[in-house]
């Protein structure tokens, strides 16, 4: 139940953000913080199953191609629990390098599906545009919106696979 | 195993959008259309928050701006009274144009007037710069003010006609009888006039001296008391109140010279 009012809460508070933010400036992605939190509470299979699902849901409310998103936020994913093994999530600066990561291969998997659709990659101006604030924002609100997350999930247990 | 999981999520993910792809944005258009209102929520409160914000911006912008509205209206109140202080001096000059002499050289500013006590003697603001010079007559659309008797380039100094050393040849307005008014400080005039004047308390004294500083016909003073005549006296004697209140002259006329 927390969790379902954590996607809403997290999803309001996307559009409150991009409405906030100048048209220029790419909000933080809070669909690819939510799906990392949930991925953390979950085995893996799981995760990766609701990163797939949370990625639907954002190719339909953006009204985009189905499976973008899904596959970007799965990827997301799957770069997190790799990542899990190698950094400790528990630590505040190895979380944002995990994050970091995760976000790249989030854009990874964009990548795939881009070049999948249109043979074609994504152009330079995205990268410096899109990418970097919208990581920066990511990584700047990731703290906070981690600490409340875990306010309305509770510690929750670890799971690894 | 787990990148197996991986990889067919990657392939399901390319499927969809492969066959999908004619279908966008149609079908996600119905699906974001009906969960639109989820994400309205945090976009209109967005909204207001920037309306809000843009309000405040507004509010600051139109207190600047009243604030500059206020400033100009200052300025223009400021320059409004400079005019009618200008027009009442331009209307000023013009009376005593009208009344007294067509030979109005300057309208000149009260500077101060002297502190000695004894003389009764106003400085001008302007001087020989602006064509005053010793011997004009100065008046007021009150009556006459006295005459100069300094000046500088920027500056000039006129003795009032209550002015020990003041003598204006006066008449009573409209009644022959010329004599001379002398001033007696601080605020007051002997006037000398020939016996068989006909002069009463409240007569108006006008100048009257042939050949003399003045113009004929400038109201000087207002007869205040006719004193008792001495036996034998040659002479009236009254004392009259000069009709310029000199404490509170912002601005003369300065006539020129006859």
């Amino acid at each position: 139940m927390n969790a379902l009012l954590l996607v809403v809460f997290s999803l309001v508070l996307q559009a409150l953000l991009s409405g906030l933010l100048p048209d220029r400036v790419s909000p933080p992605d809070l669909w690819f913080l939510l799906a990392v939190v949930l991925a953390s509470r979950q085995n893996p299979y799981a995760g990766l199953a609701t990163a797939f699902g949370l990625g639907l849901l954002q190719d339909l409310s953006s009204a985009g191609y189905l499976g973008f998103h899904a596959l970007g936020l799965t990827t997301a994913a799957y770069a997190f629990y790799g990542l899990r093994g190698w950094l400790h999530w528990e630590e505040p600066l190895a979380r944002l390098v995990v994050l970091a990561l995760a976000f790249l291969a989030k854009w990874g998997g964009f990548l795939i599906l881009v070049y999948w659709m249109r043979y074609t990659t994504l152009p330079a101006s995205t990268w410096a545009q899109v990418f970097v604030p919208e990581l920066v924002l990511t990584l700047l609100l990731a703290p906070v919106y981690l600490r409340l997350a875990e306010a309305l999930l509770g510690p929750g247990e670890e799971v690894y696979a | 195993m787990l990148r197996l999981v991986y990889l067919g999520y990657v392939l399901l993910a390319l499927a969809i959008s492969a066959l999908t792809a004619n279908l966008a944005p149609q079908l996600p258009g119905e699906v974001s259309a009906r969960i639109a209102p989820l994400f309205g929520l945090g976009h209109r409160a967005a909204l207001n928050l920037r309306a809000a914000a843009s309000t405040l911006l507004d509010r600051r912008r139109l207190r600047e701006e009243n604030r500059a509205l206020a400033e100009e209206v200052a300025w223009l109140k400021e320059s409004n009274l400079e005019l009618k202080v200008e027009l009442e001096r331009l209307r000023r000059a013009l009376a005593v144009r009208e009344a007294q002499a067509p030979g109005v050289v300057a309208v000149a500013p009260v500077i101060t007037e002297d502190t000695s006590g004894l003389y009764r003697r106003l400085i001008l603001g302007l001087g020989e710069d602006k064509g005053l010079s010793v011997g004009m007559p100065v008046t007021s659309p009150s009556g006459l003010v006295g005459v100069i008797i300094e000046t500088t380039p920027h500056r000039a100094v006129v003795r009032t006609v209550v002015d020990p050393e003041s003598r204006v040849g006066v008449r009573p307005a409209g009644r022959p009888g010329r004599g001379i008014a002398l001033g007696e400080p601080p605020a007051g005039l002997r006037v000398e006039l020939p016996v068989e004047t006909e002069v009463a308390v409240g007569d108006l004294l006008v100048t009257g001296s042939l050949q003399g500083l003045f113009p004929e016909g400038i109201p000087v003073a207002r007869v205040a008391r006719v004193l008792p005549r001495a036996p034998g006296a040659l002479r009236k004697v009254v004392r009259a109140e000069p009709l310029v209140k000199f404490g509170l002259l912002e601005e003369v006329v300065v006539l020129g010279k006859l």
